[in-house]
């Protein structure tokens, strides 16, 4: 007797008209849960019908309750014919089955309809009795809670964290069975939602069972996908940290009193499948050399490849993992784990120890090769190859956890290509955050052997201030936040300098000395707090587009394989070029995304680079070319100069003009390149060194050009697709200004300039996007994501999500920003006429046309206001400066409404609690793609509808912010021939309550908002 | 060319100088040269392909905004679209502002499709873009058949229907719907030189001084877009004015008062056409009592009273001088001792008359 569900339709407003005659409609609600069906009275002759209705209740199971929504479908009384159908409400009851939840649902809900969109809105209340059952055997999770968050929510504090857990669900996909063929496209789209909807409940139900059988009572990371297998049918895949949460209020219980359980998916468990597939695993795939014969430089090249992690070599860990010694308790825990994948992002301070370096697996698998699709052995099996291989990766790199682990797919007719990454690092899970926010995490000074280590770790009581480091950290500061304690132990390499997996550069740390460090470092997790940073963060972009043959099946397959190294190869390369260009040394928030087309094969890898203190910072990149010609060398020059320009603009716009190159000091007798300056021609190095080598076949090659020319943002806006723009502190992040969603699809043209077309596509997305938030500076544009797609042939789709975070100047910080001493370095810079963008300098000392430029980009409300051109005088500018306040307070709105945000947090706002998570999909279909304005009418059309949707569900709860919001899928299925269009989409985040500084916490009614302890008698069965 | 390329937010943020070229009726290519001239595109270093695609972007945008702009009070009530109260505000008077040189040319006419067809003409008089024509069309249209049969004060009904913040649009709404309803010619040759600040002015004064809701009116039940009735029918008593020993001894006032204050040829050109104007201006008084004959109001007004006085080239002083002392030494007449009622009938119509004439005497 698990709960009796009970359901008021009170009104509803601005129904559509159903009844031409009339102009009016009958309407009435079928109100269903799981099989059974009541319905309301029908309301005759209006558009704003207002029910009352008593309560209906249902008597369901809670494993109904977990895994289907509430359906409410608003249709319209006919007396003769068929009833017709205006439009449902799902409504998704899991919120109200966790105990600190709302246990009420109630609001006005959009009536949507898949193939007319929102038709007026619904108002309901919902509420649930739940009963207490202590039945051992049940199949149901009730209470686990889910975040999408990929961090410890606000307001909690991990006490334990379980380790991985993961589930896969399979079904039929309704669109492909024979019934489709006879049935309308309404209720074929309502079948398919309904389905999503149901397997996606099961998928969190299954892995709350899991969380529950290894003891924990949350799971926060937590991301599903779907795979539209098409014909083999579909698969909702979840993956997720299960842990055990506590408020932070609450005060600590000993994480060593439970008993820790082990991480369910064992290599054993898989069983390779017996069928031939064409598979190809890139773990053993060494940095290939990809330039042509003859190049005096070519050790250069190789002798400055970072660690990464899909490059390493799986025999060169010679088995390290195993034979730490076993010293304290925390390490027992990690060791039972068997490297444990960790899907957070974010971490508190001191669960990282070190971080080794990105890990990755690939592998293109069959789909028509799955002997019985219904079931989910087979991909159970694929995954677990693949997380077996990371596993083996990670252990290379002597560590012994994954964090900032993702998983993803690519499906291209009956190609499967699965990829994983994540960020080896060795962790600290007897974490006490209690013990560790009050004090320092441990600085680790000593060098030597292992158990020194971890035993000065077990005394963190005694505490190591070295006063060099301390000096050094404050004259370096300047720009970041002044609370965090900084470690540079973080970025101390985890493997033993003389065994390290792979060729590597190693230097000393250069805030303690006394330990080594990589001269690159790229993870995939947010920023740690305690890892110090220069200078501002850059949003960094590597892309890869190459045309693919139209082999089938098995050689298909082959080809995928074969090229999938090389173009890990080139986007590595040009991220590290790129990095390299902005004087940086780490990337944060590395995602890669592959995706299989039918004529092309593109890979993309976006990022955002920092300078970290405690790594070297990167030499000047140098141009080595062959040069057979005067013209050549000329133009070879050419392209040093514009290197040595566009180096200087980035360290202006990234702040790291107080970076010093020159204090390196290699000790590692490792592979320091041997090609110094005596064999170059060029010396155009600033008496560096060390040099980075850029080599250049064919100075008509676009390709080293192409790395410089990225679109750089406007002054005043920061990129980053992190939580937390580097260089900003939390203050100045003041508040969310706009949430943003850009679809855009392109044919190519021609597959030989594809390479070419592609850069120049991303760029345009980027140049639309600072020209459509222009208006919003200053701003930081976080989160944002990338997600391209080949969706048919030629086609090339980028889907970008992305939040606008007002920026605010009356800190301290923004001074340092603008009135840096940049001016004197902007003199030094050649600068033409509006090419000068990228250079933030104080405006009175900015004339010509650059001076317009800024004021135009500062000042975007004045002209409104005083009509166009007024504000190019410099009197007008003068004034303008004075009233720049107020241009930022233009949008800085004092209505908030819903929020929706791919961060985590809210900026400006606390976080009061977290309401329960929400995640749906929806279809839209159109016959009518011409009258609804194009795909692009109906694309903007549905996207809006689909926030709206999920801004009503956040408010039906109580909240007013749905945190951690990601659209996991975007398919757009369009066919302008027949005037017909399809869209996919799939949303997920967390519905939370917060509260802005200053304001009242919005007291919620008892009434309403918590559950009475006397509605839940408890029943033992 | 990319094919899918759009952008939603979550809060419905507007380009507000974007807005007010496309309520202009620019077409996206229009649009995008004329921001491309102001210079927007230098700030960031966009092209003109993004500012085109950002252009077609909030064109979508607008026009599905559009829907809820016509009944603005829907805005309360949806959720589609997330948008802070005070753009909502702007977003809705912008839509609602109006060209008063294009309302001029439908002032008073039949707001009927066949008008809204012959749009194009109109477009093309003022150098205004058809489609903002037609939505300045549409609006008046809208709002005159929201209200014409709503009771209550239409200045009032215009603001809450269309949750307009500033009262002067709703009052010029309120005239519009008063010329519309009465159908008040403005099209004639002789009224060509009226403006719409003219029809305006006169229009608000009957609305205030000669419907339901003016002040003399003790039944206020009634619409304000309608005359008095009562009123009208007083009117009729006016009539008596005309007989010819009413006029002599009217005539007699005036000239006496006048003779001091007016110029000999003046007061020898009143004198000769004394009679013909006095007669006018009353038989527009109590013509007004057939709907007919309120639809000439103003080319009456003009044709009868102004035109005589333009040709002898009174200045607007001297025709107000003379209808004020006209409107006076009424009340010294016999006939409005011995009927008290038509000395406040003979206020109520002479007071607007006479703002209304010299509103409309423009030299």
């Amino acid at each position: 007797m698990p709960g009796t569900l009970k359901v008021k339709i009170v009104a509803a407003r601005d129904l559509p008209v159903m009844d031409r005659s009339t102009d009016l409609t009958d309407a009435f609600v079928e109100i269903k849960m799981g099989t059974e069906l009541q319905k309301t009275e029908v309301f005759k002759r209006s558009l704003y019908p207002q029910w009352n209705s008593d309560w209906f209740k249902f008597e369901v199971e809670d494993e109904v309750l977990q895994d289907e929504p509430l359906e409410l479908r608003v249709l319209d009384h006919d007396t003769y014919s068929a009833h017709d159908a205006i439009g449902k409400v799902y409504i998704d009851l899991n919120p109200l089955l966790v105990k600190e939840s709302p246990s009420v649902i109630s609001g006005w809900f959009p009536v949507y309809d898949t193939m007319h969109g929102i038709r007026g809105d619904l108002n309901v209340i919902v509420k649930i009795d739940l009963f207490s059952d202590f039945n051992k055997f049940r199949q149901s999770s009730c209470g686990i809670q889910f975040f999408c968050t990929a961090e410890v929510p606000a307001g909690y504090r991990l006490q334990y964290v379980h380790g991985f857990v993961e589930e896969l669900v399979v079904n039929d996909d309704p669109e492909y069975q024979w019934i489709d063929k006879i049935r309308t496209p309404r209720s074929s789209n309502e079948a398919r939602q309904r389905l999503f909807s149901k397997m996606s409940g099961q998928l969190t139900r299954k892995i709350g069972l899991k969380v529950l059988e290894m003891g924990g009572g949350a799971v926060i990371g937590f991301k599903q996908c779907f795979d539209l297998e098409g014909e083999s049918g579909i698969v909702i895949r979840g993956i997720g940290t299960a842990v055990t949460l506590a408020k932070a209020r609450d005060p600590p219980v000993s994480p060593l009193g439970m008993s820790p359980l082990k991480d369910s998916p064992v290599p054993e468990e898989s069983n390779a499948p017996s069928s031939p597939q064409s598979k190809n695993e890139l773990s053993s795939t060494s940095p290939m050399k990809m330039n042509g014969t003859g190049t005096r430089h070519s050790s250069g090249s190789d002798a400055s490849t970072p660690p990464k992690g899909n490059f390493l070599d799986c025999s060169s860990g010679s088995g390290s993992g195993k034979n730490f010694p076993k010293i304290c308790s925390q390490q027992i825990n990690i060791e039972l784990m068997e490297f444990p994948l960790f899907t957070m992002t974010s971490f508190p301070p001191g669960f990282i120890l070190h971080l080794g370096g990105v890990v990755a697996a690939r592998s293109v698998k069959l789909l028509d090769k799955i002997h019985n699709p219904e079931e989910p052995e087979t991909r159970d099996a694929w995954w677990n190859e693949i997380r077996t291989e990371i596993r083996s990766h990670t252990r290379a790199m002597g560590c012994h956890a994954v964090i900032g682990y993702s998983e993803e797919t690519s499906i291209c007719d009956d190609i499967i290509l699965l990829s994983a990454m994540g960020t080896a690092a060795k962790v600290n899970l007897n974490l006490d955050q209690y013990q560790s926010t009050r004090l320092a995490p441990p600085q680790v000074v000593n060098t030597g052997d292992r158990s020194n280590m971890s035993a000065e770790r077990d005394q963190s009581k005694k505490l190591y201030v070295d006063v060099n480091l301390a000096n050094q950290v404050s004259h370096r500061l300047g720009l970041d936040e002044s609370s965090p304690r900084y470690n540079c132990a973080l970025c101390h390499i985890p493997y033993k300098p003389s065994s390290s997996p792979f060729p590597i550069n190693l230097t000393q740390c250069a805030c303690c000395r006394r330990r080594y460090v990589p001269d690159l470092l790229f993870t995939t997790i947010n920023r740690p707090p305690e890892i110090h940073t220069v200078g501002h963060g850059a949003f960094i972009q590597a892309r890869v587009c190459r045309p693919k043959g139209d082999g089938k099946t098995e050689v298909n397959a082959k080809e995928i394989s074969d090229i999938l190294p090389f173009m890990e190869y080139e986007l590595h390369n040009q991220l590290v070029v790129k990095l390299k260009i902005r004087s940086m040394n780490c990337l944060f928030g590395l995602k890669m995304q592959f995706v299989v087309g039918e004529s092309m094969l593109i890979g993309i890898a976006t990022g955002t680079g920092v300078f970290l203190s405690p790594l070297p910072a990167p030499p000047v990149p140098r141009l080595v070319g062959q040069v057979t010609s005067e013209e050549e060398n000329v133009e070879l020059q050419e392209l040093q100069l514009q290197i040595q320009e566009k180096l200087q603009r980035h360290k202006d716009l990234y702040n790291l003009n107080s970076v010093e190159i020159s204090n390196q000091n290699l000790t590692s007798g490792v592979q320091t390149d041997d090609s110094d300056d005596d064999t170059s021609d060029l010396d155009l190095s600033a008496g560096n060194k060390d040099t980075f080598i850029l080599e250049v076949d064919d100075t008509k090659d676009n390709s080293v050009k192409a790395m410089l020319s990225d679109v750089l943002q406007p002054p005043g806006m920061y990129v980053c697709n992190t939580d937390t723009y580097p260089g900003l502190t939390s203050q100045n992040l003041a508040s969310n200004l706009q949430m943003f969603t850009q679809v855009f699809r392109r044919t190519v043209d021609n597959l030989q300039g594809l390479n070419k077309d592609f850069s120049e596509f991303f760029d345009s997305v980027f140049r639309r996007l600072f020209f459509k938030l222009r208006r919003m500076i200053p701003c930081c544009l976080c989160n944002v994501s990338f997600a391209v797609g080949a969706p048919e042939e030629n086609q090339i789709e980028i889907v970008v999500t992305g939040i606008c975070v007002r920026v605010d100047d009356s800190t301290s910080q923004n001074n340092s920003l603008t009135d840096n001493p940049m001016p004197m370095h902007g003199l030094e810079t050649p600068m033409t006429g509006a090419s000068s963008k990228s250079l933030l300098k104080p405006v009175s000392n900015v004339v010509g046309a650059s001076g317009e430029n800024v004021d135009e980009m500062m000042f975007p409300m004045e002209e409104v206001t005083e009509g166009s051109g007024a504000s190019a005088n410099k009197a007008a500018r003068l004034k303008v400066v004075s009233n720049s306040r107020n241009t930022s307070q233009v949008f800085s709105r004092t209505f908030h409404g819903i929020e929706v945000t791919p961060l985590a947090y809210v900026p400006g706002a606390r976080i009061e609690r977290y309401i329960g998570s929400y995640n749906f999909f929806f279809i839209r279909e159109t016959s009518s793609v011409k009258e609804v304005g194009g795909v692009c009418g109906f694309m903007q059309k549905f996207i809006t509808e689909v926030l709206a949707i999920v801004r009503a569900h956040v408010s039906s709860l109580g909240g007013n912010a749905l945190v951690a919001y990601n659209m996991t899928q975007c398919v757009l299925l369009s066919n302008e021939h027949k005037n017909q269009s399809q869209c996919l989409i799939n949303v997920c985040g967390d519905a939370v309550f917060a509260s802005r500084e200053g304001e009242i916490t919005a007291v919620v009614p008892d009434l309403i908002h918590s559950r009475k302890p006397s509605d839940s008698p408890s029943f033992a069965t | 060319m990319s094919y899918v390329d759009v952008f939603v937010g979550n809060f419905i943020v507007i380009d507000f100088e974007l807005y007010d070229l496309w309520l202009k009726g620019l077409s996206v290519d229009e649009c995008a040269v004329a921001l491309q001239n102001r210079g927007v595109l230098q700030s960031t270093g966009a092209r003109f392909d993004e500012l085109i695609s950002d252009t077609k972007d909030s064109f979508r945008l607008y026009a599905s905004l559009e829907q809820l702009l016509k009944w603005p009070t829907k805005f309360g009530e949806q959720l589609v679209y997330q948008i802070d109260p005070e753009t909502q505000k702007i977003l809705i008077d912008k839509y609602y502002q109006f060209d008063a040189h294009v309302i001029r040319e439908i002032l008073g006419k039949k707001l009927s499709t066949r008008l809204r067809n012959n749009l194009d003409e109109v477009s093309e008089k003022t150098k205004v873009h058809l489609r903002s024509c037609c939505r300045q069309f549409d609006n008046v249209k809208r709002v005159f058949r929201q209200v014409e049969e709503r009771p209550g004060s239409l200045e009032k009904n215009i603001m809450s229907c269309f949750c307009l913040t500033s009262d002067t649009l709703a009052k010029k709404y309120a005239a519009i719907v008063f010329m519309a309803n009465h159908r008040f010619e403005t099209c004639k040759k002789r009224l060509g030189h009226l403006t719409f600040e003219d029809f305006l002015y006169c229009a608000e004064h009957m609305i205030t001084n000669w419907s339901y809701s003016a002040a003399e009116c003790d039944n206020h039940e009634d619409m304000d877009v309608d005359l008095d009735r009562a009123f009208l029918q007083d009117l009729r008593d006016l009539k008596i004015l005309t007989e010819k020993q009413h006029v002599d001894e009217h005539k007699l006032f005036v000239l006496n008062i006048l003779k001091t204050s007016l110029k000999k040829k003046r007061h020898e050109s009143l004198e000769e056409n004394y009679k013909t104007t006095s007669k006018a201006i009353i038989s527009i008084a109590y013509g007004l009592n057939h709907s007919k004959e309120v639809r000439n109001f103003f080319s009456d007004v003009i044709e009868e009273v102004i035109e005589p006085f333009m040709l002898s080239h009174w200045t607007v002083e001297e025709m107000k001088t003379f209808l004020s002392v006209y409107k006076d030494s009424g009340h010294r007449l016999s006939v409005f001792r011995s009927a008290p009622n038509l000395s406040v009938v003979w206020d109520r119509y002479m007071n607007t008359f006479i703002k209304c004439c010299l509103k409309m005497y423009h030299m």
